[in-house]
Parts: C-alpha cells; sequence; structure tokens
C-alpha cells in the first residue's frame, strides 16, 4: 500500500510528534509494567517475615468486625482482600469521611493482630505503571489517554512503514552508522512487537478509560440512569442504590461461602461489600475460577440474604464482562504462568527501547540544523527521566533491603524518587550527556547485580540461603534482579564498544556522529561521544 | 520442560522462515538451484516452520489449554522474532547454531517431560 506524499508527510508528522510528546511517559509505563507483572513476588520479596498462611475456612469475620471496632468505625463499604495465594494478609479497607483515599488495615489471619506495613515496593511501581495515587486517581484517566496516543503512534507507524514491512524481518545493520543502526532497531522493534504493543494500547485504554467512557454514555444511550448503564456493562446488581431501609449485612464468612457454592471450583480472592446495613446492600466476591481461558470473575449477591445476583466465572452474562475478561486477562498476563510474565516484561525493554530509539532518531534527524531549545530539552529528559528511571528503580529495592523498618516506606519512597529527580535534574542541567548513558547503564548494572549481596547483609532470607528458607520469591525476585543488572552491565559494553567505532568513523571523516548527546548553541557539527 | 520446549520449536520454526528469506545465503543457493526445486524448497521450508510452531502450541496444550496455549506461543513468536533479527547479523554463528539444535533440544525435553514422574 503507497500512501501519497501528502498522507506520508502527515502520518509520519503525528508518528514522530506523539513519539517525542507521549514517548517519555510511556517509557516509565512499559518500565514499571514490567515490574508490575511481577506484583505478587515483589509483595512477597519485600517482606521480611510474612506471615504463615491461615488454615483454609478458618472464620475471618470476627476478625474484620473486631479490627472495625477497636478502631471505632462503621463503615457503609467495605473491601477485604481475602489471605490466598496472593497474599497471605488480611486487607480491610473502608472509605473515610471528607477524604478520597480509603483507610487500609493489614491483619494476620490466624490472629487478627495488626500487621504494619512497612514496605510499598510493589506498590510504587505498580501505582506508576497507571500514573495512579490515592489522592490523584485522575492520573489513571491520563495514562488512558497515553495509551491513546500510543494506539495512535503504533497505526500510523504501521501506515509509514507498510510498503517496507517485510524489509523488516531481515533489515538490522548495527555495523552502519549510528543514525542507520536506530533507525533499523526502532524498526524491528517496532514492527516485530508491534502485536504485543497493539494489544497492551487496547487494553490499557480500556482499563483506564472504561468508567469514564461508561459515565460520558450513561447519559445519550441511559437518559442518565448510570445504574441501567452499570448494568448494561458489568450485569446487574453491581451498583445497587441504598434504601434508606436498615437491614442486617450477611457476614463475610457466609458471603464468601454462598459464592463458593454457587460456583463450585471458585477460588475468591476479593470481597467489596456496599450499603453495609442496608436492605440494598450487596456484595461482590471476586475471584478465579480454573478451567476457563483469564479464569476471573465474580458473584454477586444480595448482602441481605446472600442471595446471586449474577456471576460471570462460568459465562459472562453481558458482552462488557466478555470483553472485560480478555481484556484483563491479556493485559495481566493471566495465562501461560511465570514464562508469560518473563516474555512480557522482556517485551516491554524492547518497547522502551523502541521509544527511546525513537527519540534519538528525532534528534539525530535534527542535530545537522541549529540546535532549538526544545531538542536540547528532549536530549537531557530522555537521559535524565528514560535513564534515570533505572538508578531510581535500583535505589528503591537497595532501601527496601537497608532501611530499618519504622522508616522503610519513606525510605523507598525517598529513595525512588529522589534519585530519580536527582538524575533528571543532574542532565538537565549539563550541558553535554556525554558518557551519560553508559554511566547510567553501568551505575544500575551494577547496582542491580549486587542486590542479592545487599540483602544478604540486610535481611535474614535472601538468595544466598535459600534452602534455608525456601522463599520463592527471594529467589525469583533476586535472581531476576541480578540478571537485570548483568544485562544492563552488557548494554554498557555494547554502547561503549559502538561509542569507539563511530569515534573511529568520525576520525576517518565517515558517517554521521554518535546520537544521545545534547545538540550544541554552536551552527559547528556536534562533537560530543555517545554516551 | 514443556514450556521451554514450546520456545525452542517456536525459534526454530521462525529461524527456518528467516533461512530462507530473500537475502540469506540459503536462499540464494536455493535460487541457484534447478528453478522448480528452488521455488518448492522454500516454500517446504515455510511449510516446516508453521510445522514447528503448531507443534510449540500442541506441546503446551496438555498443560493449559488451546487458548492459552495459542496465546503463549503467540507471544513467544513476536518475542523471538524481535530477538532473532537484532541478534542474527551481530552473533550469526550462535544464531544459527541454536536454531539447528532447538528440535532436537525441544524433543528430548518433552520426552523427559513425559516420562519423568
Amino acid at each position: 500500500m503507497k500512501l501519497s506524499k501528502h498522507a506520508f508527510t502527515r502520518f509520519w508528522d503525528v508518528h514522530a510528534w506523539l513519539g517525542v510528546l507521549a514517548g517519555l511517559v510511556l517509557h516509565v509505563m512499559f518500565f514499571a509494567g514490567a515490574f508490575a507483572l511481577f506484583f505478587q513476588e515483589l509483595s512477597s520479596w519485600q517482606e521480611r517475615a510474612p506471615v504463615a498462611a491461615a488454615a483454609k475456612g478458618s472464620p475471618l469475620a470476627p476478625l474484620v468486625d473486631r479490627a472495625l471496632r477497636e478502631r471505632g468505625v462503621k463503615p457503609t463499604a467495605l473491601s477485604v482482600s481475602l489471605p490466598g495465594r496472593r497474599s497471605p494478609y488480611l486487607q480491610i479497607s473502608w472509605p473515610q469521611e471528607g477524604k478520597p483515599e480509603w483507610a487500609e488495615v493489614r491483619l494476620d489471619p490466624r490472629t487478627g493482630a495488626t500487621v504494619s506495613e512497612t514496605s510499598h515496593v510493589a506498590v510504587i511501581l505498580y501505582w506508576l505503571h497507571f500514573l495512579y495515587h490515592p489522592k490523584a486517581s485522575w492520573g489513571m484517566y491520563v495514562a488512558g489517554v497515553f495509551a491513546v496516543a500510543l494506539l495512535l503512534a503504533l497505526v500510523t507507524g504501521l501506515l509509514i512503514h507498510f510498503k517496507d514491512f517485510v524489509q523488516q524481518f531481515h533489515q538490522f545493520r548495527p555495523a552502519k552508522t549510528v543514525k542507520v543502526l536506530w533507525s533499523d532497531m526502532h524498526k524491528v522493534l517496532g514492527v516485530m512487537g508491534l502485536p504485543f504493543q497493539v494489544m497492551f494500547a487496547l487494553t490499557g485504554a480500556l482499563i483506564c478509560l472504561t468508567s469514564l467512557l461508561l459515565a460520558a454514555f450513561s447519559g445519550p444511550v441511559f437518559g442518565g440512569d448510570e445504574a441501567a448503564a452499570v448494568a448494561a456493562m458489568w450485569g446487574g446488581g453491581r451498583d445497587a442504590k441504598a434504601t434508606g431501609q436498615a437491614a442486617p449485612t450477611m457476614d463475610l464468612d457466609r458471603l464468601v461461602e454462598r459464592a463458593e457454592r454457587a460456583v463450585p471450583g471458585f477460588h475468591p480472592m476479593f470481597v467489596n461489600v456496599r450499603h453495609i446495613g442496608d436492605a440494598g446492600a450487596t456484595a461482590r466476591v471476586w475471584g478465579e475460577h480454573p478451567g476457563r481461558p483469564f479464569a476471573r470473575g465474580d458473584v454477586v449477591l444480595r448482602g441481605t440474604d446472600g442471595a446471586i445476583l449474577s456471576e460471570s466465572l462460568t459465562r459472562s452474562p453481558t458482552p462488557g464482562l466478555a470483553v472485560n475478561r480478555w481484556v484483563i486477562g491479556l493485559h495481566y498476563a493471566l495465562y501461560g504462568g511465570l514464562a508469560t510474565k518473563i516474555l512480557y516484561a522482556l517485551l516491554a525493554a524492547a518497547t522502551c527501547l523502541t521509544i527511546l530509539t525513537g527519540n534519538w532518531i528525532w534528534l539525530l534527524r535534527r542535530q545537522a540544523r541549529s540546535a532549538s531549545a526544545g531538542n536540547r530539552l528532549l536530549a537531557k529528559l530522555t537521559i535524565g527521566i528514560g535513564g534515570g528511571i533505572l538508578v531510581g528503580t535500583a535505589a528503591l529495592f537497595w532501601a527496601n533491603r537497608l532501611a530499618p523498618a519504622p522508616v522503610r516506606m519513606s525510605a523507598e519512597t525517598g529513595a525512588f524518587f529522589g534519585v530519580w529527580a536527582l538524575v533528571a535534574g543532574l542532565f538537565l542541567v549539563r550541558a553535554e550527556t556525554r558518557g551519560g548513558w553508559v554511566g547510567l547503564l553501568r551505575l544500575s548494572g551494577v547496582a542491580f547485580a549486587l542486590l542479592p549481596l545487599g540483602s544478604a547483609a540486610g535481611t535474614e532470607a535472601h538468595l544466598f540461603n535459600i534452602a534455608h528458607h525456601r522463599r520463592m520469591d527471594v529467589l525469583g525476585v533476586e535472581l531476576g534482579l541480578a540478571l537485570l543488572g548483568l544485562g544492563l552491565l552488557l548494554a554498557a559494553s555494547l554502547v561503549t564498544r559502538r561509542a569507539r567505532t563511530a569515534d573511529v568513523r568520525r576520525q576517518q571523516g565517515v558517517g554521521d556522529f554518535p546520537a544521545a548527546s545534547v545538540p550544541s548553541r554552536s551552527s559547528a557539527p556536534v562533537s560530543a561521544r555517545a554516551s | 520442560m514443556l514450556k521451554i520446549a514450546s520456545f525452542l520449536l517456536t525459534y526454530a520454526g521462525f529461524a527456518l522462515f528467516q533461512a530462507v528469506g530473500k537475502r540469506q545465503p540459503l536462499a540464494a543457493a536455493l535460487a541457484r538451484s534447478p528453478a522448480a526445486l528452488g521455488a518448492r524448497a522454500r516454500t517446504c521450508a515455510r511449510l516446516l516452520a508453521l510445522v514447528s510452531l503448531i507443534l510449540a502450541c500442541l506441546v503446551l496444550v496438555s498443560n493449559m489449554g488451546w487458548t492459552e496455549a495459542c496465546l503463549l506461543t503467540a507471544v513467544q513468536l513476536i518475542f523471538v522474532a524481535s530477538l532473532f533479527v537484532l541478534l542474527a547479523p551481530v552473533l550469526p554463528g550462535f544464531v544459527w547454531r541454536l536454531a539447528l539444535a532447538a528440535p532436537a533440544i525441544a524433543g528430548m525435553l518433552v520426552l523427559g517431560a513425559r516420562w519423568i514422574p
């Protein structure tokens, strides 16, 4: 399919400008997303000594009631994360008056004792993936908009390169000039990774923006009846309103037991109860149902008597739920086990590289003209934000291992955002980014590779005494991070070697100059080394 | 073991597909051969590549069902394609030798998975 010159130019401009404006945010989202895939493993690893699992079937309702009584709260809505494979803790949360974020408490499921949270490594990276914070939940909608931008960039990129599509299966020329190297790498990773990137852009946009779209459609399609819109999308009983009539709500254990009985083989994981103490109370028990692809869904029960209102585990009662099952399943890698998560993480890294090479191509193409402030800023931000997040993440993991429990959470937050901001600030201030990428890759590579040693120094359960504690989460996370570190060091070595080749070419007067340097203000050609 | 075997079969399939691509030495050798054989050989090679991918999926089906097996095979193919195209010019010896050994290793892993209790 050959595009007209006008169409080609327009699509090229859209693709290039979207890449420049949205690329770094998407890079951060994919980077954090690679870690978010291992949320369960990281949540377990970050704890020094997770509590032992509760016996199956042990009553949890008395523990929840006691915890709420001790805090003097009688919430009308409650969210409970049940202990199980995902987490050994019983976690409850409820809305607070006058505050957007819900109160949370974590309990030992055997005794009901409060277990203070001492770390949030997994949560930081998970929330960063979709730009979320409890005090700024609108960040999720922003993430959705960026996902749409990615989709547009992918479509325009496909249209631009459609005529050369087959060529990308064979065209990677690392021995050529740096401009050709980045261009080939961008096209190869973009073309080969296209199904993966399109899938994530589409599912990410749907996950983040569905509630917004539902609200938008409830007016013109459902005459403003939000409950009808929610029922059409997700099935009945989900947005039941309070009736104002007092009625006791069935306790947690009985609700879960009713849900398990309604769907044999169901493994409940979460319970959400709304309008507690009202005749219109509903409970949504959400969990896994093996034997069906992306085997997750929920059972919605009437809170007063436990009658089943709808279930989405054995079948999808609405098209919205059917689509959502696939959207969530594909996005969260709910298939294929650990192998899928590892492949997703590697493909996410490849997507990060696709985005960075796109920025470098932009900068190289404009290097010959006089450098604009915008391009200088883009070069600094690409390395400061794109590379700085590597070092910040390494600092986050080190803070978890070395900081004492009372200050661990604030140390983790400070280490991650502080180091990242410091690196970004450093490159904003520096005149050139010379040696920057190699330095960042080496620093983060060493930090990740040596993390198991830091873990051995700071904790009792680490990689080197795995035979003693047998915690597979520790083995997986620390081995994975060590391998990540080695990979980053290898990347640093490859970049250094390539920079030397580029230097030789430059001395011989062959080819264009290395990438990833800040264009100088003078009209003379840039003479910086490749970083 | 079955997942590793599936990955290796996916790799072998893609490598075979690439091996008879236009700019590859093998394609040049096929082009020099009598015309009919050359054209058929490329088609046969591509069919074999497809068979390898189907086997990669079949190996997983007993473990996780058709839907998940097809999806995991697709993800493997995307990853293998990216890695192969980037590594082939840089480490051609390793890449092609692994492609030759992959089916044998995969076969041993599948047999091992069946026999090991």
